[in-house]
């Protein structure tokens, strides 16, 4: 039997902008239940990052209600906020976002470092582990710019993993990937899926979204389709 | 509206909203054109009313000693000599005076006396407060020695007119009231001089002396250039009426005699003024540059729509512009005000009265120039780079920012192991760019090396001025009687002190000396045992005074500085003569050695007491002692050097007056405190740019990682996290400047410790490394450090997680 993990209710965001407030989200509701790997797809600027920040916690809702793994969102402050994102959501990014002067290895154990998940003493451990597991132990030495932008995406999502959050979310995690190098990846995740992580993702690709059990269809700031 | 108009509502809209950026570059501008700025004001403002304070008491032209002085009719008569415009003479001598009652001591005082003093025509003193003239049984005391006449007169500056004192007339006592104050131009302070000034009238000196020749006469010449010869001639005149006629000084009448002095320490701070503005050329070095790094989209993308090098280069150029103007602006008023100030200060150390405060044209010109001027320099180098960046190059750049961390700084530091993430992310992050991190070291560097060589220069001076008061002056206490004593008597009274080490008799003279070549040189003479623990002589050539010089037909051995014998010509064994004057015989004499004396006046000679009175044909005389205690303070002097002149006094021993070397340390130390004021009040500006750079470059820094900020958030950070990762960085900045202080300091105060030296004593100072001001840097510079970092970190942690991951 599956809970939900997310729940957007009503969720509606306005930006104040020179013109008035600009209204990205119109009341989304949005369910996942663990181990669900959804895809999130819409045009630009249809507001699928905007709703994608309500789940990370990135961004807030003007009206609404945010629940993550168990958690409401609403309430929480910015430092709160920081703690409960780094462990329980894995958050992979576009452009890999390795922090550029640390090393693999280092840049997947700062997570634990700053949550204080693990004992330090097994922080090393287990990034090495995580590493191998994404088949980047032979690199966990070299700073970012030593290595390709496939070992770093690669690299990001053993950092996500490093609290062993219950959530990942990438956000177009292949835009930046060639075509092989984007199957990997994918591959990568459904086999996180299979282990029992529930992982959202924001995407262009319609080919990768086609191979998704669920896609959630995101226009003007409403779901068009993809709710169960 | 045309793309220069475009260009500048853009480069308007970009500072107004890099508020923070644009505060921080104006104010770096700011201070470094404050720097010099200030300088200038000070200059001009003090030698323009320091000449004008002069050219109105109508300064000397010449200036002659006549000891013995002269009578009014001689004095007249100057008057018709060829070249002579006005003649004026005065009375300077000096006495002694005590508070008026049992209890005061006597301390030395110069009397200055004039025929009709509402009549002056050279040198004027002017009246300042309360009676002028002086009248009968009054004196008029010189305003910058007010204080201290009021002091020893125990009663209030405010008292002080009114108040009485008892002054020595030739071993009679005079109650002299004390009726107003005067001001004298034309000498330094009674700080800087030791002993207070004051006037009385003809009928007082009369009085007091006993006569009222003049002893120090003024000319006025028809032609400067002439002056020599009219002094020549007056000289001349002078001998052939009957008068010994001692030292004879030219005078540029538009050079304050504290001229040289003042020049020199605002050359020492124009110097660090320049260094400080081109420091802060550093920070708009830095912040061009990123925000070229900044805004390289922005420039691809004018540059795809048709615009050409020359108009980036001018869009940007505009930005540079108005750092510079308004960095200038903010700086002017402050510069203006803080100069006056500055000017004022040394004014009253020189005892001269400013005008009015005003502007300085001449500071505004080199205000605007530089402050125009040097943001350009330090930002051509970034412009120049980003005017030429192509299109391709400028629309690829993506990313995180901020400079990529792949540089081989970032490389070594990857091998350091074992430091916690978040210290190893501090320590990298700090070198990620390192030119600027390069600039901003040295800003902070100088800054501390500047503080620690200003400490060291301090501690030199201090070391020199005791290495020659212990070395060359190696008394407690100048002991003058008030007749010639025998040392053979009183040697052994003083001695008798428990507490008083040693003492030795000294006699101190003028005297003309002839050299071997003919010409004749004023010289002082200095007259001690051979075997003086009290002095010891520099010899760069030669040998030191001998017993039995003198007798038995052997040469009287005479020793001299060697500068002035550089300058004249005097070889070691040439033979010359001594006259001292008073009836005393020409006495010949055989110069045996070269001293470098660094106190005493460069024509001082010395001679053994013995063969002074050998030749003199005398024995056993002195008017001086020199004592050494067991204790050195100022309290243990004064204690025991009231006792000594008891016991001399229950032995009918008069003593005319003392001289402590304590007083003497501080006159010497009063006029250098004045440099070092100014030294650290410019170290401290540069200290100021320093922190200002570390802040601008941790500012840059927060800017161009906000995303990494961003992801940082994204990953669990919170804001403390943040915080210590941006303070840290900053805090590694300042270690790392700390050792580069370390490494610049020690040349720079070896550099600076030469440079004062040179110019205040003629000689490289004691060097002395201001060991405990490395310590007092370390914490200021972290200090300045926590400081720098906190409005960035803050920032930093403030910084909208959704804003800073958004690309656009």
């Amino acid at each position: 039997m599956t809970h939900p993990l997310i729940q957007l209710d009503q969720v509606i965001k306005e930006y104040e902008t020179g013109a008035g407030p600009l209204r990205v989200l119109h009341g989304v509701s949005l369910t996942v239940q663990e181990g669900e790997f959804v895809a999130v797809v819409g045009p630009s600027g249809s507001g699928k990052s905007t709703m994608i920040n309500m789940v990370t916690g990135i961004d807030r809702p003007t009206e609404g209600v945010v629940t993550v793994a168990g958690a409401c969102l609403n309430g929480l402050s910015e430092n709160q906020m920081a703690r409960w994102r780094g462990r329980n959501v894995g958050v992979i990014f576009q452009f890999f976002q390795l922090l550029p002067t640390l090393n693999v290895l280092e840049n997947v154990i700062l997570p634990m470092d700053f949550c204080n998940t693990y004992p330090p003493r097994e922080r090393k451990e287990r990034a090495l582990h995580l590493l191998a597991q994404v088949e980047m132990a032979d690199q966990a030495h070299k700073l970012p710019g030593a290595i390709s932008g496939g070992q770093k995406q690669r690299a990001a999502i053993a950092r996500a993993l490093a609290n062993d959050p219950p959530l990942l979310v990438a956000d177009e995690p292949t835009g930046n990937l060639d075509s092989k190098t984007a199957d990997r990846v994918f591959d990568l995740f459904a086999e996180l899926v299979g282990r029992g992580k529930t992982l959202v993702m924001v995407t262009h690709d319609r080919e990768i979204a086609q191979r998704l059990p669920r896609v959630v269809q995101v226009q003007d700031g409403c779901i068009l389709a993809g709710q169960p | 509206m045309n793309a220069l108009q475009t260009i500048r509502l853009k480069t308007l809209r970009d500072l107004w909203r890099n508020r923070s950026r644009t505060l921080m570059v104006v104010l770096s501008v700011a201070v470094g054109v404050l720097g010099v700025g200030m300088i200038v004001v000070t200059w001009d403002i003090l030698t323009t009313d320091l000449g004008r304070r002069y050219a109105a008491i109508n300064p000397a032209h010449v200036e002659i000693s006549v000891p013995a002085g002269v009578s009014e009719d001689d004095l007249r008569g100057l008057e018709t000599a060829p070249g002579v415009v006005q003649v004026q003479g005065r009375a300077v001598f000096s006495t002694r005076y005590r508070a008026d009652g049992p209890e005061g001591t006597w301390q030395t005082i110069d009397l200055i006396a004039f025929p009709d003093p509402t009549a002056q025509v050279i040198n004027i003193l002017a009246p300042d407060e309360g009676a002028w003239p002086p009248g009968r049984e009054e004196m008029v005391v010189e305003r910058a020695s007010l204080s201290e006449m009021a002091a020893a007169a125990g009663v209030s500056v405010n008292g002080a007119c009114g108040a009485s004192v008892v002054v020595d007339a030739g071993g009679r006592e005079r109650s002299l009231t004390i009726a107003g104050t005067v001001h004298q131009q034309d000498a330094v302070t009674a700080a800087v001089r030791g002993s207070p000034v004051a006037v009385v009238s003809l009928d007082t000196l009369v009085k007091l002396r006993g006569h009222d020749r003049m002893n120090t006469i003024y000319l006025i010449v028809d032609d400067l250039e002439q002056r020599a010869e009219v002094a020549a001639a007056a000289r001349e005149r002078l001998e052939r009426a009957g008068y010994d006629v001692g030292q004879v000084t030219l005078r540029d009448p538009a050079v304050h005699p504290a001229q040289d002095v003042l020049d020199v320490l605002l050359l020492v701070m124009g110097i660090l003024g320049v260094l400080a503005l081109a420091l802060s050329g550093f920070l708009v070095t830095n912040t061009i540059s990123a925000l070229i790094t900044q805004q390289i989209d922005q420039i691809g993308v004018m540059k795809a729509i048709g615009a050409d090098t020359g108009l980036v280069l001018r869009a940007y150029s505009l930005t540079v512009l108005a750092y510079g103007v308004l960095g200038t602006l903010v700086a002017m008023p402050l510069a203006g005000r803080t100069g006056y100030g500055l000017a004022r200060y040394l004014a009253g150390q020189l005892n001269i009265d400013l005008y009015p405060d005003r502007a300085s044209p001449l500071a505004v010109a080199v205000m605007l120039g530089v402050g125009i001027a040097v943001p350009f320099i330090a930002a051509a180098g970034p412009l120049w780079r980003g005017a030429h960046i192509t299109v391709r190059e400028a629309i690829a750049d993506y990313g995180l920012g901020g400079g990529s961390g792949d540089n081989r700084l970032v490389q070594g530091l990857d091998r350091v192991q074992g430091l916690p993430r978040v210290w190893a992310l501090a320590v990298r992050n700090a070198v990620r760019v390192p030119s600027r991190l390069a600039l901003t070291l040295l800003t902070l560097a100088l800054g501390g090396a500047t503080f620690i060589a200003v400490l060291s220069t301090d501690s030199s001076f201090g070391r020199t001025i005791d290495n020659l008061l212990e070395g060359q002056y190696g008394m407690d206490v100048l002991l003058a009687f008030r007749t010639e004593q025998r040392p053979s008597q009183v040697l052994p009274i003083v001695t008798s002190h428990g507490e008083v080490v040693r003492a030795e008799a000294w006699y101190f003279d003028t005297a003309v000396m002839r050299l071997a070549s003919g010409q004749e040189v004023q010289v002082t003479m200095f007259a001690g045992p051979h075997d003086t623990q009290f002095y010891q002589p520099t010899l760069s050539a030669g040998r030191w005074l001998q017993p039995g010089e003198g007798q038995a037909r052997q040469p009287a051995a005479v020793v001299v500085n060697r500068k002035w014998a550089d300058e004249e010509g005097v070889q070691l064994d040439d033979p010359v003569t001594l006259d001292l004057g008073d009836g005393a015989p020409v006495s010949e004499w055989v110069v045996v050695g070269f001293n470098q004396d660094l106190v005493r006046q460069q024509t001082g000679v010395f001679v053994s007491l013995e063969s002074l009175d050998h030749v003199l044909k005398r024995t056993d005389r002195t008017v001086t002692l020199e004592v050494r205690y067991a204790e050195h303070d100022l309290a243990s002097q004064r204690r025991i050097t009231a006792e000594v002149i008891d016991l001399l006094e229950q032995n009918g021993v008069e003593v005319f007056s003392t001289l402590m070397m304590s007083d003497i340390r501080g006159q010497v130390v009063s006029l250098y405190r004045i440099l070092i004021i100014f030294l650290m009040v410019m170290s401290v500006l540069m200290a100021l740019i320093g922190g200002l750079g570390l802040m601008g470059m941790m500012s840059i820094n927060v800017l161009e990682r906000s995303k990494e900020i961003g992801v940082m958030r994204a990953i669990g950070a919170d804001s403390r996290a943040i915080v210590q990762i941006f303070w840290g960085e900053s805090m590694v900045i300042a270690a790392i400047s700390f050792i580069l202080t370390l490494a610049l300091s020690l040349p720079l105060s070896r550099a600076m410790t030469r440079a004062v030296g040179m110019a205040f004593i003629d000689t490289p100072l004691s060097f002395t490394y201001a060991a405990p001001g490395i310590a007092c840097w370390l914490v200021l510079v972290l200090l300045i450090g926590s400081l720098a970092s906190i409005a960035p970190a803050l920032n930093a942690a403030n910084l909208s997680v959704r804003e800073s991951l958004s690309y656009e």
